[in-house]
C-alpha cells in the first residue's frame, strides 16, 4: 500500500519532459510510480486540482549556516517550494571550528549574512569542533534537506589559525589542510567553497584569499578523489578578471576531474558586454571539456541606502556629495541648516528631484516609521506638500537618519535580455544568496520569480524547462543522489504549484532572528504544498510538525 | 575616463561604474564600490560623478591610494 498518492496533478518531471495529466505514488520517503495512472490503495491521497506537481527545489547558494541551527525550514525557503539547499558557500562553513577559532569565524559570518550577535550567543549551543560533530548538530530537527560545503577560509582557520588571514600556506601546512579537507567529504560535506572578493567584519579579507595557486590546486586534488564541487567567488566586479578566475576554474577542472561554479554573474545596463563576455569564455571551456558553471540569479537588484552611511546614489549631485560625506554630527547640521538643504534641493534638478528620486520606496525595519514603509517618496512628499528632495532629507531627520529607501530594479532587471541567459544550456540558476544580507534585501522567492518573470512574462521558458532547471538539472551538475526528479526510486521531494500564480511576495521585514533581530522576507505566492521525503512540510495553512530532512548523500 | 554612472552591485550597494577609454580605443569599465567611490571623488576634488568625465584614467589610481602616479594634476590628460 502507498503512504500517499497525488492525483489530478500536472506532472512536471524535472527532466524537461513534457508535462502530462497523471498521478504520483510514495512510500517510505521515496517515490515509488508515476504516471497517467497508479495502481494500488494509497493510506492518503491529495487532489493536486490540476495543478503543476514538480520535484522540490534546490537552492544552489545560500548563506543558512547558522539559521538552520534553531529553523530546520531555512524559513521562508521552504514554502517557496525549494526541498534542499546548498549552504557553506563563499568559502564559510561552521565546521571545522575550535572553539577558540569562533569568534573569527563569527565576524565574518555576520558580514556576510548580517545576523544579529545574539544569533550565535542565544540561538543554539556550539557542540562541535569536527565536520561529523557539526553534521550531528545539524541533523536535528531538519525540516529541508541540507547538501553543505565546507568552507576554504574555514580550513586555513583550523590549520593556521590567527595566521591564516596573514599568509600563504607553508607545503606541510597544505597538506594538512587537504587532510581536514578529505575527513570533511567523507563526513558529509559535499564539496569546498572558496572566494577572493569577501571581506570580513574588520573589512580584512577573509583567509580563503591569501592562498596561493598551489593550495588551491592541492585541494582540489582531493575534491578530484570525491568528483565534488568548487565553488567561488570571483572579482565579478570586473569581467577581465573573472575571465582569469574562469580560466583557472577550468584548469582545476580539466586536471583533477571535477566541476566548478562560479557567481556571482550579473546584467547591468553599465556594463553591458560584460555577462556575453563571461558567458562566452564558460562556453570555451565547456567546449574544451571543463565543467565552468556560471551562477545566474533570476532576480533583479535593488538599491538600498539611508542618509547614516554615504551611498553612491548621490554621486551625480554634487552638493550631496559634499554633505552626506561628512561626519555624522556634521551631516545633520547640514542636513538642518536651510541654506545648505536649498541647495541640495535645487542639486536634484528643477522638478526638485522628482524624477531621480520620486520612485525610491521607503523600506520598514529599523528605526523606519511604519506608517511610511511601502510608500514612494513622491507619494510622501505629495502628502507633506515638499519637494521629493525635502521629503527624503526630512523624513530621514526625523528618524535619525536611520530610514531606509529602496530604488528598485537598479540592475540585471531587463527581463528581455536575462530571459535567455537563464535559458542558455550552460547557465545554472542560483546564486540566490538565501540567508545572507538579512538586514539588506529579500533573498527569497527568486524560484518563483523564474515563473512569473521568464515563464508566464517573457516567454523565455517553458514550464518544463524552468523546472528542469532548479530541479533534475541542478542536481545533476552538484552530483546530489536521488533528488531532482518524479521517477521510481528518487527521493519524495515533491511541490504543488499553480503555474499560473506562482511568484513572489512583496518584501517586507519581520523581527524573527534571535533577539527579536530583523531581517527582510518575501512570502510564497501560488505554492499549494511542499513535500520533503515523502512528509507534507508546509501548505499555505503553515509549517507543519514534520522533520524528514536529511543531509543529502552524494551520486558516486 | 569617459562616462561614469550610478550602478547597482551585487549586495544592494550603489556603485560607480567608470568607462575608461584606452590609447588603442578600447573602453572598459571599472566599477568601484561607496568606500572606493568617494575616494576617488574626494582625491581628484571631483564634485560629483560626472566631473571624473574627461579626466585621465590614472587619477582613479590617484583618487584611490593618495599617490601621484604620472596623472599630474586632475585636470584632463590631454597627453592620452
Amino acid at each position: 500500500m502507498h503512504d500517499l498518492v497525488i492525483r489530478n496533478a500536472r506532472v512536471v518531471d524535472g527532466t524537461g519532459a513534457p508535462a502530462y495529466a497523471g498521478e504520483v505514488a510514495v512510500k517510505d520517503g521515496r517515490i515509488v510510480a508515476v504516471g497517467p495512472r497508479v495502481e494500488g490503495p494509497a493510506r492518503a491521497e491529495m487532489d493536486a486540482g490540476g495543478k503543476a506537481v514538480a520535484p522540490g527545489f534546490i537552492d544552489p547558494h545560500t548563506h543558512f549556516d547558522v539559521q538552520l541551527l534553531w529553523d530546520g525550514a531555512a524559513k521562508p525557503s521552504l514554502e517557496h517550494g525549494v526541498t534542499s539547499i546548498i549552504p557553506g558557500n563563499c568559502s564559510l562553513s561552521l565546521a571545522p571550528l575550535r572553539a577558540a577559532d569562533r569568534k573569527a569565524v563569527v565576524g565574518m559570518f555576520q558580514q556576510i549574512e548580517e545576523l544579529p550577535p545574539e544569533a550565535f550567543t542565544i540561538a543554539f549551543e556550539w557542540t562541535w569542533e569536527d565536520w561529523e560533530g557539526y553534521r550531528r548538530a545539524l541533523e536535528k530537527g531538519l525540516a529541508i534537506n541540507v547538501a553543505p560545503l565546507v568552507g576554504h577560509s574555514v580550513i586555513r582557520v583550523w590549520v593556521m589559525g590567527a595566521d591564516a588571514n596573514q599568509r600563504a600556506a607553508r607545503p606541510d601546512e597544505i597538506a594538512a589542510m587537504q587532510d581536514v579537507l578529505r575527513q570533511c567529504l567523507q563526513a558529509g560535506a559535499i564539496g569546498l567553497s572558496t572566494s577572493f572578493v569577501d571581506v570580513d567584519e574588520n573589512a580584512r579579507p577573509v583567509p580563503s584569499r591569501f592562498a596561493q595557486f598551489a593550495e588551491l590546486d592541492a585541494l582540489c586534488a582531493v575534491l578530484g578523489e570525491f568528483g565534488r564541487m568548487l565553488q567561488i567567488v570571483p572579482e565579478f566586479y570586473d569581467a577581465d578578471i573573472t575571465i582569469a578566475r574562469i580560466d583557472q576554474l577550468a584548469e582545476l577542472s580539466l586536471k583533477h576531474g571535477i566541476p566548478t561554479t562560479y557567481s556571482p554573474v550579473f546584467d547591468n545596463r553599465q556594463t553591458p558586454a560584460s555577462v556575453d563576455r563571461i558567458l562566452g569564455r564558460s562556453a570555451e571551456q565547456f567546449a574544451r571539456g571543463a565543467r565552468v558553471w556560471p551562477q545566474m540569479q533570476t532576480r533583479p537588484i535593488d538599491i538600498s541606502f539611508s542618509l547614516l552611511r554615504p551611498s553612491l546614489f548621490f554621486a551625480r549631485l554634487p552638493r550631496w556629495v559634499r554633505v552626506l560625506r561628512q561626519p555624522l554630527e556634521a551631516r545633520i547640521a547640514s542636513l538642518t541648516d536651510p541654506e545648505t538643504v536649498a541647495r541640495m534641493v535645487e542639486d536634484a534638478g528643477p522638478d526638485g528631484g522628482e524624477r531621480l528620486m520620486g520612485r525610491l520606496v521607503v523600506r520598514g525595519g529599523g528605526e523606519a516609521p511604519a506608517h511610511l514603509a511601502g510608500k514612494t517618496l513622491k507619494e510622501i512628499a505629495d502628502a507633506r506638500g515638499q519637494s521629493c528632495a525635502l521629503a527624503l532629507i526630512e523624513v530621514s531627520l526625523e528618524h535619525g537618519l536611520d530610514v531606509a529607501f529602496l530604488s528598485a530594479n537598479g540592475g540585471h532587471d531587463n527581463t528581455d535580455r536575462i530571459g535567455p541567459l537563464l535559458a542558455r544550456p550552460d547557465v545554472h540558476i542560483g546564486a540566490g544568496d538565501g540567508g545572507a544580507h538579512l538586514a539588506s534585501f529579500a533573498t527569497y522567492g527568486d524560484t518563483g520569480y523564474l515563473f512569473s518573470e521568464f515563464v508566464r512574462g517573457t516567454g523565455a521558458l517553458t514550464l518544463e524547462q524552468a523546472v528542469a532547471k532548479i530541479t533534475g538539472e541542478t542536481a545533476a551538475i552538484w552530483g546530489l543522489k536521488d533528488r531532482g526528479l518524479l521517477k521510481p526510486g528518487q527521493a519524495a521531494d515533491i511541490v504543488v504549484f499553480d503555474p499560473d500564480r506562482i511568484g513572489r511576495g512583496e518584501e517586507r521585514p519581520i523581527f524573527d532572528m534571535p533577539g527579536d533581530g530583523m531581517r527582510y522576507t518575501r512570502d510564497s505566492v501560488g505554492v499549494e504544498a511542499v513535500l520533503v521525503n515523502g512528509e507534507l512540510a508546509w501548505t499555505p495553512a503553515g509549517y507543519t510538525d514534520a522533520k524528514a530532512g536529511r543531509i543529502c548523500e552524494m551520486a558516486g | 575616463m569617459v562616462a561614469a554612472e550610478v550602478s547597482a552591485g551585487h549586495d544592494g550597494e550603489a556603485e560607480l561604474t567608470l568607462s575608461v577609454r584606452f590609447e588603442n580605443g578600447v573602453v572598459a569599465p571599472v566599477v568601484l564600490d561607496a568606500e572606493a567611490g568617494f575616494d576617488l571623488l574626494a582625491g581628484c576634488s571631483a564634485a560629483g560623478a560626472g566631473d571624473l568625465v574627461g579626466r585621465p584614467w590614472r587619477q582613479i589610481l590617484k583618487g584611490l591610494y593618495g599617490v601621484g602616479v604620472g596623472g599630474g594634476d586632475c585636470g584632463p590628460d590631454l597627453g592620452e
